[in-house]
């Protein structure tokens, strides 16, 4: 209960959790708060879309502190990220509140809370909106928690329109679910970031009875910059300069790719500063989030898996090493800087290969009716169900096109597709099954449309500030005063000087490229070869770890090579110097070279394998000779297909009994490399070492 | 895509099996909910009103907490209902257009305020050929069986059968291989239909239907279902009874009720050699001993009867109170709402907790007959 003694109305005890809560005997309700916290309390609906920073969490955790104070059921939280709810639980429990997430990651704790639950002691329950399907959670927690449910709070309630920028599948059960809410029961729902159409569609979906909370999404502390740096090497050394000695504080570096986020990680690292890499694989998020908010740390550098709900009031910088794929997305981003100071800053950089990205992104969004259909066939000539991999040998897709159709599908209702223990089964709907195609027609213009404004935005002469304000809708929006364009900054400013860059380029080519071994075959069986009898490979018939020349992001190398490549030239003798560079740094001794032949050029990499064995002085063996010519490898669009174009198509003519090393010019899957050691090390060869000239990773 | 109505919103909050802590309210007690709504010209919707549900509470005597508690569980059925109609599985309530016609006019009070089901709900009114037997039967049937299927595809008569043994899944299987139409009961949950291609195809080309009287959400195991038999009977036309020896509770009740159905429906008997007492009396009162398909035909096997008049004299208290009933129900008789609890054994009473559901009293056939007084001692004590 709060300190105050004798409060004479509801105001009084909320205003008086809120001092508890934030620590501060003179804080007051912000503009619509008390009156979001308010219709809640009185059971109505509620839709807050104000800034991050403003207190919707306030708004959700006072109401359920005095709806709890009055007897009501907990709420029920169902909100998007992991992340999110750990501070959800932190802000909860500085109200003395009992918030209990039931998640992928404390299964151990679950039975804890189902007891916790019986006896009412839980006063927030925080699920994903995935765990709405678990049959667990329907028929051994729900009831707990439905039963007497207080309040259903809906976190980033813009998740909810497919006409927003983060359309959830998931959420489109909430969508269904909401209408069973019963009377009493306060609807809270929240977002940031939604312009007005998406405004409309969550509340139509919310049944249309929702007051709307709306406020100014400006935010005034922030600094925005924007500049365009085509090369990695620049932005690179731009941002060793500015986070080593002009940014105070600590912030983030926002990158697209892990791959992105290994390297500037290890640049900035190079440059005595305190970085870490934060992305979806990273086993230590937590710690780094609790690092990063407690200044331990100068920066993470994060893919979007460091997303919405990441609270840190005096993060003073956020860096965008590329563009991220709309302008909402950028807001939601950068304006997680400068909640709580008085100067925060935004840089948003762009590279020649974002538009690249960018496209992918917009062309990829959505699956193709011919797409669906080949998964739907599949599914349903098969007598009875089945697995991922086995739909992924008989579908050649991408394993996330597949899982992405096949989760569009089973939210269907009624599905065309259900999953039932770990397989997929047709059912009657599957016949002619298809996502209408206005609305996927309509998502891909939304995309575009996004992809423009970012466009816009990155070129936009005005302030910056203004532009995201109106791009979300934002009525109050004016000029700031304080971005890039409104003190007239030049982008000669912004260049770092050559010498670093220069250094950063250096950085990028000498950064050892590994090729990690491949360790199990996608599916059992392959072939009827001994090296296929298990899915895990043997230790015996593994490649060793491998060395490429560069990466794709590497564009100067990877493009030059590339090009050579399809003019089907020599490879020049810069490329092989430098490969054979590489070779002698990292790959130890051999006694034997060889190479992958290739489908169509019978020349040029037995050529560049030879100018490799000439260099390093050691015998040139023509050991692997193609059975076949099998289909394009590139074509193959996942690992099962492309496993099995090359399970057959290789064979051993002449044996390698000492350690080797093979080589291709471009790998990709590592794939074909994976067959080739196998059958290299299986006719006795006791280590193959793959190396190639580019390694264009599947995520690149 | 089906919806609720608010009537069997509500019908279903107090009927259904959602989970949570209160058990649904049995068929005699939900119907003395649907007789006092009826007194006060009130509809299941009316019951959302917390005034209206502790009138009825007091009214009818049942626990103001229990119903509460019941009707608490809008939102997990909010979600249970989301992943049903995912899985394509619907439900129908008592007072609904789509419910059954003969399971309305014929059962009335008895019958359950909701059903479950998957696949084409229409095939429900076509009425049709019960097969229905102990199951295993014995192996000498199952040509016949199967020649008698397809003999149903080509007169276009619906098989009728239950369970997910022989006989029930012999016919299925035979159906779906012919492409007859086919109604199917189920004990167990609506969860575990089958997945299999051809079970698959048929389902999408409207040839089958599930039906079950507990909600999927029904974790209580029950190795049967004495209202299945009830069902069958009340949805056929005419009936085979593939006679057998195995005993049980279950087969037991359903032969008591094929036993009242002889004098409106055509009962064909499969003895084998050596007819069970059970067979020769149902033959006594009129069951017609199987010899050929061509006989049952001339026979008239495939004669589709009429809507039937109710099967007793007792009307479903909530017809009155749901706008939304057919026309062609009789309103006049309302006798059920002086004795709601008159049909007791058709569900689970909520003290009776897991336990299987306490049977009628046996006929005088079934105490008259040998075989009926092996087993009445232990049954019917």
């Amino acid at each position: 209960m709060p300190s105050q003694k004798n409060p004479d109305s509801l105001k009084d005890v909320a205003l008086q959790y809120l001092r508890d809560s934030v620590g501060s005997a003179d804080a007051q309700f912000r503009d619509g708060q008390w009156e979001s916290i308010q219709q809640a309390v009185s059971g109505n609906r509620v839709l807050v879309v104000q800034r991050t920073g403003w207190g919707k969490t306030m708004v959700y955790t006072i109401s359920t502190k005095l709806r709890r104070d009055q007897g009501a059921g907990p709420s029920l939280m169902i909100s998007p990220l992991l992340a999110l709810m750990r501070n959800q639980e932190t802000a909860a429990f500085h109200l003395g509140l009992n918030a209990r997430r039931m998640t992928g990651d404390n299964r151990e704790e679950w039975n804890d809370i189902h007891e916790e639950l019986r006896d009412d002691q839980v006063d927030i329950l925080m699920i994903t909106p995935e765990r709405l399907a678990n049959e667990m959670f329907l028929s051994k927690t729900l009831p707990t928690v439905a039963s007497g449910l207080g309040m259903l709070i809906i976190d980033e309630a813009h998740c909810i329109s497919d006409w927003g920028h983060d359309f959830r599948p998931d959420y489109l059960r909430i969508r269904r679910v909401q209408k069973m809410v019963p009377r009493g029961s306060a609807i809270v729902a929240t977002t940031a970031t939604a312009n007005n159409r998406v405004v409309e569609d969550v509340r139509d979906q919310l049944g249309g009875n929702i007051q709307v909370s709306r406020g100014s999404l400006v935010r005034r502390s922030l600094q925005l910059h924007n500049f365009h740096m085509p090369k990695p090497s620049t932005r690179l050394a731009w941002m060793a300069w500015a986070i080593a000695d002009h940014l105070p504080g600590s912030g983030i570096v926002y990158v697209l790719t892990r791959k992105d986020a290994d390297l500037v990680t290890k640049w900035l690292q190079s440059k005595d500063i305190d970085a870490h890499a934060y992305y979806g694989d990273t086993q230590e998020r937590e710690e780094l989030e609790k690092a990063l908010l407690n200044n331990d740390i100068k920066v993470l550098v994060a893919t979007i898996a460091l997303g919405m709900g990441f609270d840190k009031p005096d993060l003073s910088f956020i860096i965008h090493y590329q563009r991220p794929s709309s302008v909402i997305h950028y807001y939601q981003q950068v304006g997680r800087a400068g909640r709580g100071i008085t100067d925060a800053y935004g840089f948003l950089m762009w590279g020649e290969e974002d538009e690249r990205i960018a496209d992918y992104f917009v062309d990829n969004a959505f699956p193709s009716q011919d797409e669906i259909d080949l998964v739907m066939k599949a599914l349903e000539e098969a007598d009875g169900g089945l697995k991922l991999a086995e739909l992924m040998f008989l579908v050649n897709l991408k394993k996330s096109r597949i899982e992405k159709i096949l989760k569009l599908a089973s939210l269907e209702s009624p599905a065309p597709v259900i999953n039932e223990r770990s397989q997929w089964f047709a059912t009657g709907e599957a016949d002619g099954f298809q996502i209408p195609p206005d609305r996927i027609e309509r998502l891909r213009e939304v995309r575009a449309k996004e992809k423009l404004q970012m466009r816009e935005y990155m070129n936009h002469q005005g302030c910056l500030m203004k532009f995201l304000q109106q791009a979300l809708d934002d009525e109050s929006a004016k000029d700031c005063g304080r971005c890039r364009n409104c003190i007239n900054r030049t982008h000669q400013s912004y260049l770092p000087k050559p010498a670093m860059v220069q250094e950063a380029a250096q950085f990028i080519q000498k950064k050892p490229n590994i090729i990690p071994p491949v360790v199990r075959w996608p599916i059992r069986r392959l072939s009827d070869h001994p090296i296929h009898e298990s899915q895990l490979i043997p230790l015996d018939y593994q490649a060793a770890w491998g060395y490429a020349l560069c990466r794709m992001f590497d564009v100067d190398m990877s493009q030059q090579i590339l090009e050579q490549r399809r003019n089907r030239s020599h490879y020049s003798d810069e490329i092989v110097d430098a490969f054979v560079e590489v070779l002698r740094k990292h790959c130890g001794s051999f006694r034997y070279v060889t190479y992958i032949p290739s489908r169509t050029d019978q020349h040029h990499v037995p050529r560049l394998a030879e100018a490799v064995a000439q260099r390093l002085d050691i015998q040139l063996v023509h050991s692997v000779s193609r059975t076949g010519m099998g289909k394009r490898q590139g074509d193959q669009k996942n690992p099962v297909q492309r496993a099995r174009n090359v399970a057959n198509a290789f064979t051993i003519v002449h044996s390698c009994k000492m350690s080797t090393l093979v080589i291709d010019d471009v790998i990709s899957s590592g794939m074909t490399f994976t067959t080739v050691a196998a059958l290299l090390r299986y006719d006795g060869c006791p280590k193959v070492v793959p190396a190639a000239l580019v390694y264009r990773s599947l995520s690149e | 895509m089906w919806t609720l109505t608010e009537d069997t919103t509500e019908v279903a909050l107090l009927c259904a099996w959602f989970a949570g802590e209160h058990h649904p309210l049995a068929l005699h007690e939900y119907n003395a909910i649907a007789s006092w709504l009826k007194h006060q010209e009130l509809r299941p919707a009316n019951l959302i009103d917390p005034s209206c549900l502790e009138e009825a509470s007091q009214s009818t005597g049942l626990d103001l907490d229990r119903l509460t508690g019941l009707q608490n569980r809008r939102i997990s059925m909010g979600f249970y209902l989301e992943e049903w109609k995912r899985r394509g599985i619907w439900m129908i309530g008592r007072g609904d257009e789509d419910y059954p016609v003969r399971i309305r006019t014929q059962l009335r009070s008895k019958a359950p305020p909701i059903l479950y089901g998957i696949g084409e709900s229409s095939l429900l009114n076509s009425g049709g050929t019960a097969m229905i037997g102990p199951s295993p039967p014995a192996s000498e049937y199952s040509e016949s069986l199967s020649g008698m299927v397809r003999l149903c595809a080509e007169h276009q008569s619906t098989v009728i059968s239950a369970g997910k043994l022989s006989p029930a899944t012999d016919a299925i299987e035979t159906s779906i291989q012919c492409g007859g139409t086919f109604i199917w009961l189920l004990q167990g949950s609506l969860l575990a239909e089958p997945l299999t291609k051809p079970f698959r195809d048929t389902k999408a080309s409207g040839k089958i239907v599930l039906l079950s009287t507990r909600s999927p959400a029904d974790p209580r195991f029950v190795s049967g279902e004495p209202e299945l038999g009830q069902l069958i009977i009340t949805l056929c036309d005419s009936i085979i009874h593939i006679d057998g020896t195995e005993l049980s509770m279950d087969w037991l009740h359903t032969t008591e009720i094929i036993h009242q159905a002889i004098p409106k429906k055509k009962c064909f008997i499969w003895t084998g050699h050596f007819a069970t007492s059970v067979a020769e009396h149902l033959i006594q009162c009129g069951a017609i001993p199987w010899s050929t398909h061509e006989d049952a035909v001339h026979a008239g096997i495939f004669e589709r009867l009429e809507d039937l008049p109710p099967s007793d004299s007792e009307s479903s208290p909530e017809e009155l109170v749901d706008s939304e009933k057919p026309s062609y129900i009789d309103k006049g008789n309302d006798s059920a709402e002086e004795n709601p609890d008159h049909a007791e054994m058709d569900l689970p009473s909520p003290d009776t907790k897991d336990e299987l559901p306490v049977t009628d009293e046996p006929t005088e056939f079934l105490k008259e007959s040998s075989w009926g007084n092996s087993v009445q001692g232990e049954l019917f004590a």
